[in-house]
């Protein structure tokens, strides 16, 4: 398939994913109505539904999709590994963990920005301990052990968190939000998050070329004028902000970024700079999709995003590493 | 007439000097060969020429620039660089990978136009595997990736390319394949600078040989006159059979030499 016709139609389901979860939930709301209701001349109360509770959670479901996916496509393409995802090698989790401390000591309460900027040094903190311990093409178990150490970091910081919880509230709130979800988030949290995502998107985007040459190999990349050091900055930053943000208003949302590449890779002709706005609209379309069944499964009740997330994408890994363990010698 | 020049360059890796005061260079339309045994800094030296690794000592200069003061594109349109380490790792189709030689010579925000692919068609014909130009770079035997990504560094159109062990792992026809590709393309004016262990390609090709050992230069100049039986014996630590055939010198090593 080309390029374009490609990124047209995964910028359709996004679109349809849109729609649909702004149109769909316990309350059950029609095309007409929708539009009187955002206009001013339908009831309140849809009014209400529509722009507070549902347009704040698909724009959300969208960015925060979209930072998986491209953050995911841009960590493959720079470790040279298909297993590399902020959720498998620990990046989510390290930002979890920023967000966490932010939590705990309430500095939220005093100044919104240090929920994101918790997350987003948490992550930065993450994608730099990879790199240290698996970059330059290691090879895949020094890759899953990384993810293996950094994860095991994070949590064990993260538990201790929970142990020292001041009250059960406490304790019930940083685990609802650890378990990943967009329940109850308002325009508030889009506007604290979706700079910083938006932000390292375009810092991800830049990539494109980088990792391209880097499918030659570092010095090969250097030699044909790729910087190396400015594109690890680039990808750390780029990573720590979109990824940073999202874990921080949305908690972690696991294997987006491994899915979704996976499935684009392909049909972009296996390049990893074609990759990168592909895996996020497709992260995007991937995440709306999966939030809106996240609502509808069940009908008394929702089941947390990262959660479902979790439950398709972990199977899906196992199945990827069986695969690499076989192309392996 | 460009030329790429060490002058007196240490570069070391970690505490040791894998390349200790070593001074070489090439000029457009010659072919030279880099010799010596494992760990004697070829490719160290090499990395250092192509600037990917800034020497301690000493500066690597091309027409009289320092490399450092070159631009990273500029440095890398004119400079080739072939690593030894040939890995692909994606599976991109071989024509995707050929035409990232272009990458250089691209702006910021260009994709790979027809006069690129046309450039890309014609390296890869070259090198007679126009017919891999859709195959998976992934799927490809050791002699055709070896012509793949030589047929990327060609796509550069460098002044200079570098070369690191280019023949490796290659049956006898495609080493003789890749060696008279670098012979003709010295011949038409590029300069080549190519690492080799198959001592009879070196004397067979190279015009020039430049031979290393433990990070310094140990003899420089014609086949002939660098491959003398002492220093295959003291260096490599080989006896060699040599002789001339059809105007030019052949080695042919032969048995090693006990220590001492």
């Amino acid at each position: 398939m080309k390029q374009g016709a490609l990124v047209s139609l995964l910028a359709l389901l996004v679109l349809a994913g849109f729609a649909g979860s702004l149109a769909l939930g316990p309350v059950a709301i029609d095309f007409g109505a929708a539009i009187n209701a955002v206009f001013g001349t339908g009831p309140e109360a849809l009014r209400l539904i529509l722009l507070e509770i549902r347009l704040p959670r698909a724009i959300l479901a969208l960015a925060i999709g979209a930072a998986l996916g491209i953050s995911g496509a841009a960590l493959q393409g720079y470790l040279r590994n298909p297993l590399a995802e902020p959720g498998v090698v620990g990046v989510s989790a390290a930002g979890a963990l920023g967000a966490v401390i932010v939590f705990y000591f309430g500095l939220a309460r005093l100044f919104p920005l240090a929920l994101p900027l918790g997350g987003l040094a948490g992550a930065a903190v993450g994608v730099w301990l990879v790199y240290a311990l698996a970059g330059r093409g290691g090879s895949t178990a020094t890759l899953i052990l990384a993810g293996v150490a950094v994860n095991a970091l994070a949590g064990a910081l993260t538990a201790l968190a929970l142990s020292l919880a001041p009250s059960p509230y406490a304790t019930l709130e940083i685990i609802q939000w650890m378990l990943g979800a967009l329940t109850d988030r308002s325009m508030t949290h889009v506007w604290l998050a979706l700079p910083f995502i938006a932000a390292g998107v375009l810092i991800l985007a830049t990539l494109a070329r980088g990792l391209d040459a880097l499918t030659l190999g570092e010095d090969a990349a250097a030699s044909l004028g790729v910087g190396l050091a400015g594109l690890r900055l680039r990808l750390v930053l780029g990573t720590a902000l979109a990824v940073g943000a999202a874990t921080a208003v949305a908690g972690v949302i696991g294997f987006v970024g491994l899915v979704v590449p996976h499935l684009l890779r392909s049909r972009v002709g296996y390049r990893p700079g074609a990759l990168l706005l592909a895996s996020a609209l497709g992260g995007g379309a991937l995440t709306l999709c999966a939030d809106l069944a996240a609502r509808l499964i069940l009908t008394d009740r929702e089941i947390n995003l990262g959660v479902l997330t979790a439950l398709i994408g972990a199977p899906f890994f196992l199945a990827l590493v069986l695969q690499s363990r076989r192309s392996e010698p | 007439m460009t030329r790429l020049a060490a002058g007196n360059i240490t570069v070391r890796l970690g505490a040791r000097a894998a390349v200790d005061g070593v001074s070489a260079a090439v000029e457009s339309g010659e072919l030279i060969g880099l010799i010596g045994p494992n760990g004697a800094g070829k490719t160290t030296l090499l990395r250092g020429l192509a600037g990917l690794v800034a020497p301690a000592a000493g500066s690597v200069t091309l027409d009289r620039r320092p490399l450092a003061a070159i631009g990273r594109r500029d440095r890398a349109r004119r400079l080739g660089y072939l690593p030894q380490d040939g890995t692909i790792h994606w599976a991109l189709p071989v024509e995707e990978v050929v035409l990232m030689g272009r990458l250089p010579h691209l702006g910021a925000w260009d994709r790979a136009g027809a006069p690129d692919r046309a450039i890309a068609a014609a390296a890869m014909a070259a090198l007679d595997i126009a017919d891999l130009a859709a195959r998976p770079a992934t799927r490809l035997s050791g002699g055709e990736k070896a012509r793949v990504l030589l047929a990327r560094a060609l796509a550069g159109a460098p002044e200079i390319l570098l070369a690191d062990e280019p023949v490796a792992g290659l049956d006898p026809f495609h080493r003789l394949e890749v060696m008279e590709h670098l012979a003709g393309l010295a011949a038409t004016g590029t300069g080549v600078v190519v690492v080799l262990h198959d001592l009879a390609l070196a004397a067979r090709f190279c015009r020039r040989l430049v031979l290393l050992d433990r990070g310094r230069v140990a003899a420089e100049g014609a086949p002939a006159a660098v491959l003398t039986q002492e220093r295959l014996a003291a260096i490599y630590r080989i006896e060699a059979l040599r002789g001339r055939h059809e105007g030019a010198d052949y080695v042919l090593p032969w048995r090693r030499v006990p220590r001492g």
